[in-house]
């Protein structure tokens, strides 16, 4: 029987790694199990590079039953030379029956085990049976002594093998890296081809100059398996990441170097180092199939700093922002616990729907099911999430459909994020409904079936959320310009368990003609504490115009009116702008971005002080970040200092963090994968 | 990230001036609002009943097939039933097609230096196929029908056997591995069904490399020994598949993978 226990993607796409269990009775099954969980689930995959990649691997474990518990025994007679098998003779062989026939023997000489008489044979038909796709092979005796022997991308273990060591061996099996660990050889060869052993002293040449900071001594460790002794040990320096070029490696003392003083490859127990990391990403990136397209931000820990989820396909990762850096915290594949099982038309919609001060998921899926999900996750008391509450094709009161759209808005002001929910296009009329959380998951309070208070609902509506009446509570905007003779906007106040129409501008607001085109950015450009609104129109008028309307709880007034441009921006068709508050004054301002109208890419800011704007802008590049027509944005606060200064910006392959105080500036660059070096990069 | 050139205009220093986007069109202060109405389409909102909530026109945009409601609500709050245990969500009853619907699965086999195929299937949806060569030691196979590259993978480990470091070393060695030769590597090779059929096995060729220095390159169309050189060591071929010399039962896999 097989069991895909980690299920990444098509086997096509992934590389497959097949477990086999040789000497498990139907009795020991579970104990099989277990140790496959134990080793290789919780061990190699819970830890740094195994446990980010994850993507990249499909797991199957084969569930073979042996007559008896088990494995052979052989014992051999060392003849005092434990090193040396040539001279070996067998003491005693007992067979067991079992599915593989491995025999084991406790001798290091001798790879610890080896194959009985049929059991390449029977190895090979049970990963033609069971997973002909196979690319990686891992089999567990059940054999409590120590042993373990790999090589060709196989490994075979014994239970008393560590996870530690099974990394080590993946090392070797899956990015092809040598041994760091040194024995009481000298060598005398040419040049390795590892990428982490070198006999090159020469800095400019060295194959891992990249990761070497100038100040570092080269090299760094002189001596028998040498560390660091070349000089004083800068302060902060780590032992596997900080990387140098040290004698002793590939199971030499002398006349050859590894990269850092002590890595996976050559202590077991450490991280990969930065060069083997980096060979390990580079060869499997394209196996997990990840970029950088979906990425959402939000507080998931409540320190105050916007952190990162990156979805891609069936998988999610969070990054932890340390206010000017991301790591990586939590990787789930497939599904998180609960269960909410990921695809790739999950939309997240983040919030603090539970009130404990830091954000939680919602995700809606409307299209890879044979129904619609919508799940909430929370957090998982380990930096990852878990699934609270799920609601499979409806929830008493809203029947999902593919073109539901939620927006997340404290609508009751309990400090627990709520939602709306509208569908105007799959049903004979338009519903909106509002739905409150309990914190441990959602009811609906309200529903409208066609119209609002004061407002017929469209297919075309547009929604928008924000406090214009200053209590507290999180109102809805609404804004049509599509399905009606003149275009309309509503502004409706939420009363815990429904809305009111405060006002509706029909056609016009107070200085400014509304049209099909206007874009609306609810925001509180004065710091009173009622949501304000920046409306911009570039595509029906001759010059593009920005409105700042300032709410006093009831209506709307026009404050400012840039017509063509504003101070330090020409406005321009194209321009998309990001509610922030770039100064943390409490004033909502704005970010903008250009890229079809000009020759080069531009990125503004556009700061308000209550009653109009001023802006700067970067051209072509920020920093190192070269502003495209692919780039996202998305204002948040990654440095926890709050208000929203910052910027994350992402495209397939790059993500950047991007701040606006005192300037526009890049803080770091990401390429293909999120990782913080000591010193270099990835590219 | 590579900079682009592009001839449009630059945004000057301080923007003084406004930017005509459209000259057919008014400026805003030109216009009532009487003139704004999008045409005849549409009639005003407050022109519809509000028991109708929508015109004609708007029902008409709005219906999807027959009247599609959603099941009355009575408007008071109640709490869905939060589950302890959720089942599986449930999967579309239809493949799922990513790259391609299907491609085939070659599995290969060195032995003592001789490659072999030893089994062929036809696995369900997409495959990755890399356009860099990233490989700083091991082996490269490269499968090519005439001079069309099909497939390449790298092979990172092989030919050896490693026992694990002892964690009671009896001496310094046994900290380490004990390494022996092994003779034997498997690895698959993935193809779109397109590229390969029983007739046009015999002009399928396996070649495989070891590498010699380095390399880190996107590939050209050139084979893999055309591109690299002396960077690479040609030390297996499988010439050609011959299907009628392989067992029986490999015939019946390509029969049933390619037919």
């Amino acid at each position: 029987m097989v069991t895909q226990i980690l299920k990444s993607g098509p086997v096509g796409q992934k590389k497959n790694i097949a477990v086999l269990g040789d000497g498990f009775a139907e009795a020991d099954q579970t104990d099989y199990n277990n140790k496959v969980n134990e080793l290789l689930m919780d061990g190699v995959f819970g830890h740094d590079y195994f446990y980010e990649d994850k993507q990249a691997f499909n797991i199957f474990r084969v569930n073979l039953i042996s007559n008896v518990s088990g494995v052979s025994q052989r014992r051999y007679d060392e003849k005092g030379t434990p090193n040396d098998s040539s001279d070996d003779t067998i003491i005693s062989t007992t067979l067991k029956d079992t599915a593989l026939g491995y025999i084991f023997s406790g001798s290091w000489a001798h790879c610890w085990l080896e194959g009985g008489t049929n059991t390449s044979t029977l190895v090979q038909n049970a990963l033609n049976t069971w997973v002909p796709d196979y690319d990686l092979v891992l089999i567990i005796l059940n054999e409590s002594g120590f042993g373990g022997c790999g090589g060709g991308s196989f490994q075979i273990v014994t239970k008393a093998s560590s996870w530690a060591v099974m990394a080590h061996e993946f090392g070797h099996g899956s990015a092809g890296l040598a041994d760091e660990y040194c024995t009481n050889k000298t060598y005398s060869g040419g040049e390795p081809g590892s990428v982490n052993l070198t006999t090159n002293t020469n800095r400019s040449t060295l194959k891992w100059r990249k990761f070497v900071n100038p100040s570092t001594p080269i090299p760094t460790g002189v001596g028998a398996c040498s560390n660091h002794n070349q000089g004083t040990k800068p302060a902060g320096w780590t032992r596997d990441h900080n990387v140098g070029l040290f004698e002793g490696g590939g199971t030499n003392n002398m006349g050859i170097y590894r990269p850092v003083e002590n890595c996976r490859m050559k202590g077991n127990s450490p991280e990969f180092c930065p060069v083997c990391y980096t060979e390990f990403k580079t060869r499997m990136h394209p196996f997990t199939g990840r970029n950088f397209r979906n990425c959402y931000t939000g507080d998931f820990n409540g320190d105050g700093k916007d952190d990162l989820l990156v979805h891609n396909d069936n998988s999610i990762m969070i990054y932890r922002s340390n206010g000017s850096e991301l790591d990586v915290v939590f990787s789930a594949v497939e599904r998180v616990p609960g269960s909410w099982q990921f695809k790739p038309g999950d939309k997240f919609y983040i919030g603090d729907f539970n009130g404990d001060g830091k954000d939680e998921v919602v995700i809606y899926n409307s299209t890879n099911w044979n129904k619609e999900y919508l799940g909430y996750l929370v957090d998982d008391g380990n930096n990852g999430l878990k699934l609270r509450a799920r609601y499979d094709n409806s929830m008493p009161g809203w029947q999902f459909h593919r073109n539901d759209n939620f927006y997340v808005a404290d609508f009751d002001g309990n400090g627990k994020k709520d939602l709306f929910i509208f569908n105007g296009v799959d049903w004979s009329i338009p519903y909106l409904a509002m739905l409150k959380s309990t914190g441990t998951g959602f009811q609906i309070v309200k529903r409208y079936d066609k119209n609002l208070p004061g407002w017929n609902m469209t297919k075309k509506d547009q929604f928008f959320v924000g406090d214009f009446s200053g209590d507290g509570k999180e109102d809805l905007w609404v804004f049509n310009g599509d399905n009606w003779s003149i275009p309309y906007l509503g502004m409706l106040s939420s009363n815990n368990t429904s809305l009111t129409m405060r006002k509706r501008y029909d056609n016009v607001l107070p200085g400014w003609q509304m049209k099909k085109g206007d874009k609306y950015y609810v925001a509180d450009f004065n710091g009173d504490g009622k949501k304000d609104l920046y409306v911009f129109n570039g595509l029906n008028w001759s010059i593009a115009y920005l409105g700042m309307l300032k709410s006093d709880g009831t209506n709307l007034s026009m404050v400012k009116r840039y017509d063509g441009n504003a101070p330090g921006w020409q406005m321009r068709k194209n321009d998309k702008h990001y509610v922030s508050d770039i100064n943390n004054d409490g004033k909502e301002d704005l970010f903008v971005r250009n890229y079809p109208d000009w020759n080069r890419e531009y990125l503004g800011t556009m700061r308000s002080n209550g009653t109009s704007l001023s802006c700067g802008w970067k051209e072509d590049w920020v920093g190192e970040w070269n502003l495209g027509g692919i780039d996202e944005f998305i204002a948040c606060d990654f440095e926890g200092v709050g208000g929203k200064r910052d910027l994350i910006v992402h495209n397939t392959n790059w993500l950047g963090m991007i701040r606006a105080t005192p300037n526009l500036s890049l803080r770091k660059i990401y390429y293909k994968w999120i990782h913080n070096y000591k010193h270099g990069r990835n590219w | 990230m590579a900079k682009k050139i592009f001839n449009k205009l630059k945004m000057d220093g301080e923007a003084k001036k406004s930017i005509i986007i459209n000259p057919r069109l008014k400026l805003m202060g030109d216009v009532t609002s009487k003139s704004l109405k999008f045409g005849s389409k549409v009639g005003l909102m407050d022109e519809v009943k509000k028991t109708d909530g929508l015109t004609l026109t708007q029902s008409k945009n709005l219906k999807i097939g027959k009247s599609l409601h959603m099941n009355t609500f009575s408007g008071t709050s109640t709490a869905a039933k939060t589950l302890k245990k959720y089942p599986e969500q449930e999967v579309i009853k239809t493949p799922e097609v990513i790259d391609v619907p299907h491609h085939i699965q070659l599995r290969m086999k060195v032995r003592n230096g001789v490659v072999t195929i030893v089994g062929a299937r036809k696995v369900d949806g997409g495959f990755v196929k890399e356009t860099n060569l990233h490989l700083n030691e091991g082996l490269v196979y490269e499968v090519t029908k005439g001079t069309k590259r099909l497939q390449f993978g790298v092979i990172p480990d092989f030919g050896v056997r490693r026992s694990f470091p002892n964690p009671n070393p009896k001496n310094e060695a046994e900290k380490g591995h004990s390494i022996s030769v092994s003779h034997e590597i498997d690895f698959n090779v993935r193809v779109l069904p397109n590229d390969v059929s029983l007739a046009s096995l015999k002009s399928l060729k396996v070649d495989l490399y070891r590498t010699k220095s380095a390399i880190s390159s996107q590939l050209t169309n050139e084979t893999l020994d055309k591109q690299f050189d002396v960077k690479l060591r040609k030390m297996a071929s499988l010439q050609r598949i011959d299907i009628a010399k392989l067992p029986k039962t490999l015939q019946n896999s390509f029969q049933k993978a390619l037919n």
